[in-house]
């Protein structure tokens, strides 16, 4: 189900009317039951690779459950199992018609006469971030960091629960399960808190996100050559706003939908564009992908030992034993290389991967160098590099293939080419606001938004025009007519 | 804040959306006649028999009264065109456009037109090429405007006909299957569905709850109002924020001149390998004052349509001079509660007499 549709907002107030006037038991198979629907509501049959992947980690983490430390080697039978599973899940559904294309390529290039069929697949709808989830379950009952849930419907409900099942954040089990056991009794900040969210989300969504897309659409589809290096960086950046708007408001959804149900799930953006480091950009942008990656990924590649795991503060944190700066490098491109190609089958989704990790390489070498700069200006130099480069990252993300994408990156260090503006004027106008509304928003959230909280009496009127506005704007434009970027993941 | 208070402020902003969108947006509206402003007004043609010639919307009745119109013994002209067609500047009762005109002088002719406003020849190509596929046509009518070169992609609510066909470009050509998955995409609601080429449970829902909500409820309706509304109101702001009007001097968009040209070629090549004689014409331009073109690059679109009609076999005409400055008239402002400004495109009924007289010739009277 697509969240930016009448159908989620009507399923919505069943469901969440329904939950609250149930007895606490029941709600969660009401939760359970409502998210298999939601789901099926896109593809009824993909619900049996949903339920796959869940069942066989709930046996799996029982199993672990039961077999002492001591007996490493069934332990770790039984971690290959789950893996196997839910990697080959993926490796199928997302990545056998690449394999199978770049091999056809291969024996093409070696003159054998041999190809491998193309198979009809299509992508089920989140299995990037279920498989993801029910991995760092199994993970973590595996270290030792959570016991194995005896319920299958409060595992089942965690892993399908139907706010964040097909585009996330990605929970930890523990998060979730932990609250889900709690039971909470209705409050109404949970729902004046979540319905604000909601309202955030789907404002950023239909009025922002989705009227950027046709201009996005529209430049990436010309011939990269005719492009020139101005073109260049104005389509980075507005597919920068349009990917953060759309992906941002599925979070913000994802959030306020669960809040009105009274469960907390992580937040995964924090205004990545005003970040001063990629570092920092990546503490602020889908926070719950980085901190699994590197608790699951990068951490264990490094050699470190993973002592807790949170799905809250991006990467960057080393937990535990400090490793040598070459394995570090290593593991820091390897990560990226397979955060890049989680994102898509694509090589243009690996180039996007390294990038990020040749600038935060690059980052690393240089913070001797940063740290010269008085603390007080610094901000000033850093914040637009760091903005250039975050929003130069994308095209390789949005690129239709590698010849575009490298096409593309040519013509920003291209003399003759550098000034040429060859798209529809609106193009250049509508990326100058959206930076223009990036930067208020930002302004206002956090710096005069508190300040008028604190004022009661003023905030009423000033929060009321905005409600009005939003409500006005989200009801005139909400039209399911783009899914959200990230369902394609 | 108080979350109950919050409560109170959200049910209170959501009455207050519903109110404005009750009032402030209620009533039909007409955004094509908007553009044009409220000095232009527009005008299908009709043959003597009262029926619908010509069309912009593609209308079920007006495709019906067309049909119904040809005399199977007549040759059929088929003129495209878009709001120069359609419309006529300063109208005064019984003045009629160049289409109406021609039909009345026409005694062996079935005259057609299906015109729509700033239609770039991308739509142009899919218009003829739909209408060939429907009926026999022995002349088609190509009017080739510099303006509309700046445009690109299909709008739906201009080829409801062809929508509802299941009428597709021949594959094979790059751009016809990009207008062919573009076409796709407006037959079917959601990404998914244009995709996949199949509905979801969740299309079929959201289809019908959009119905009964249309059905029941104004302010549901009054939405693509409110939404064109918007629109209008930030292309206003835009030319008063950066001093835009009508005679603004508007550049050539590279990607987009390339793709009208390339579907002019292959509507031109379609025309020759049916044997539909093609006539291509400049259209009249006000000429008394600046254009609003960089001269150049206006100069260089002549001589390239020119090229290509010649190329292609097909005829053509520069009446870019045709009609004089007078006959021009003024255009309602583009710009917020500006005043009214020169128009570039749409002319008075007596320019459109000319034009049916240029046209007469190298039609009706064409051997």
């Amino acid at each position: 189900m697509i969240f930016n549709s009448v159908t989620f907002l009507l399923f919505f107030v069943v469901v969440s009317l329904l939950y609250w006037g149930l007895p606490t038991k029941p709600r969660y198979w009401l939760l359970f039951i409502s998210s298999l629907v939601f789901y099926a509501f896109w593809r009824w049959e993909y619900l049996s690779v949903l339920l796959l992947s869940a069942v066989v980690d709930y046996f799996v983490a029982r199993g672990l459950q039961a077999t002492p430390t001591q007996e490493r080697k069934r332990r770790k039978r039984l971690l290959a199992i789950s893996l196997t599973v839910n990697l080959g899940l993926l490796m199928y559904f997302k990545y056998l018609l690449f394999f199978t294309d770049n091999l056809n390529h291969l024996f093409e290039t070696l003159g054998a006469a041999t190809r491998l069929p193309y198979w009809d697949i299509i992508l089920p709808f989140g299995i990037s971030f279920y498989t993801f989830e029910t991995i760092s379950y199994t993970m973590d009952v595996y270290r030792g960091h959570m016991k194995a849930e005896k319920q299958f419907i409060t595992y089942g409900l965690f892993v399908a629960f139907f706010p964040k099942l097909v585009a996330g954040p990605i929970q930890r089990a523990a998060e979730l399960v932990e609250q889900l056991k709690k039971r909470p009794r209705f409050q109404w900040s949970f729902l004046s808190e979540g319905l604000k969210r909601m309202l955030q989300g789907l404002f950023l969504k239909v009025v922002f996100a989705d009227n950027i897309a046709p201009f996005v659409d529209e430049g990436f589809a010309m011939d990269p050559a005719s492009l020139g290096g101005i073109d260049v960086l104005t389509l980075a950046f507005l597919f920068g706003f349009q990917i953060y708007f759309d992906f941002a408001a599925y979070s913000h959804i994802a959030l306020g939908a669960a809040r009105v149900l009274g469960i907390e799930i992580p937040e995964n953006f924090n205004f990545p564009y005003i970040a001063t480091s990629m570092k920092e950009f990546w503490k602020r942008w889908h926070i719950s992908l980085s901190s699994w990656i590197r608790d699951y990924l990068y951490l264990p590649l490094t050699g470190t030992q993973v002592l807790v795991s949170t799905g809250k503060g991006g990467i960057g944190q080393s937990l535990g034993n400090e490793p040598s700066q070459r394995r570090k490098n290593w593991a820091l491109f390897a990560t990226w290389a397979i955060m890049g190609f989680w994102h898509g089958a694509n090589w243009t989704f690996i180039v996007w991967g390294i990038y990020h990790a040749v600038f935060i390489l690059l980052e690393r070498q240089l913070s001797p160098l940063r740290n010269r700069f008085p603390v007080l200006g610094r901000g000033w130099i850093t914040w637009p590099l760091t903005l250039g480069v975050a929003m130069l990252s994308w095209i390789p993300f949005r690129a239709a293939s590698l010849t575009d994408t490298f096409v593309m990156y040519a013509q920003l260090f291209t003399p003759s080419s550098l000034l040429v503006m060859n798209m529809r004027e609106n193009t250049y106008l509508v990326t100058g606001l959206m930076l223009l509304a990036f930067l208020l928003s930002w302004f206002g959230a956090v710096k005069v938004g508190p300040r008028i909280q604190r004022a009661a009496a003023w905030s009423y009127p000033i929060q009321l025009a905005q409600y009005t506005i939003m409500m006005l704007m989200v009801f005139v434009f909400l039209r399911p007519i783009n899914q959200f970027i990230y369902f394609q993941f | 804040m108080n979350a109950k208070i919050d409560l109170v402020l959200m049910a209170l902003a959501a009455l207050l959306a519903g109110i404005i969108l009750k009032v402030g947006f209620g009533g039909e509206r007409n955004f094509d006649e908007a553009a044009l402003g409220t000095l232009t007004v527009g005008y299908e043609a009709k043959n003597a028999a009262g029926q619908c010639i010509h069309t912009v919307k593609q209308l079920e009745a007006d495709m019906e009264d067309m049909l119904a119109s040809i005399h199977p013994e007549r040759e059929t002209i088929l003129f495209l065109g878009n709001s120069q067609t359609h419309s006529i500047n300063q109208w005064e009762d019984g003045q009629v456009n160049y289409i109406e005109r021609l039909d009345r002088q026409a005694t062996k002719h079935n005259i057609l037109c299906n015109s729509l406003p700033n239609a770039n020849l991308q739509e142009m190509h899919l218009i003829a090429s739909w209408w060939m596929s429907q009926i026999d046509i022995q002349q088609l009518v190509v009017p080739v405007f510099m303006d509309d070169l700046r445009e690109d992609g299909l709008r739906k609510e201009f080829i409801s006909a062809i929508l509802a066909s299941d009428f597709q470009l021949e594959a094979g050509v790059p751009l016809n299957e990009e207008i062919n998955r573009e076409l796709e995409a407006l037959r079917n609601p959601t990404e998914q569905a244009a995709e996949t080429g199949r509905q979801t449970p969740q299309d079929v829902v959201e289809k019908r709850l959009n119905e009964a909500l249309s059905a029941r409820s104004e302010i549901w309706r009054n939405r693509p109002n409110a939404r064109g509304d918007f629109f209008l109101k930030l292309y206003q702001w835009r030319n008063t924020l950066f001093g835009i009007n009508a005679s603004t001097k508007r550049k050539m968009i590279p990607t987009r001149y390339a793709a009208n040209m390339t579907a002019l070629d292959l509507l031109l090549t379609a025309c020759n390998q049916r044997g539909i004689q093609a006539l291509v014409y400049i259209p009249p331009i006000r000429t008394d004052v600046e254009v609003p073109y960089d001269v150049k690059e206006y100069e260089s679109f002549v001589a390239q349509v020119e090229q290509l009609a010649h190329s292609r076999s097909a005829q053509f005409a520069n009446l870019e001079r045709l009609v004089p400055g007078p006959l021009w008239g003024l255009k309602g402002s583009t710009t917020a509660g500006g005043e009214p400004e020169l128009d570039f495109m749409h002319f008075q009924a007596e320019g459109h007499r000319l034009l049916a007289e240029a046209l007469a010739p190298l039609t009706l009277e064409a051997p």
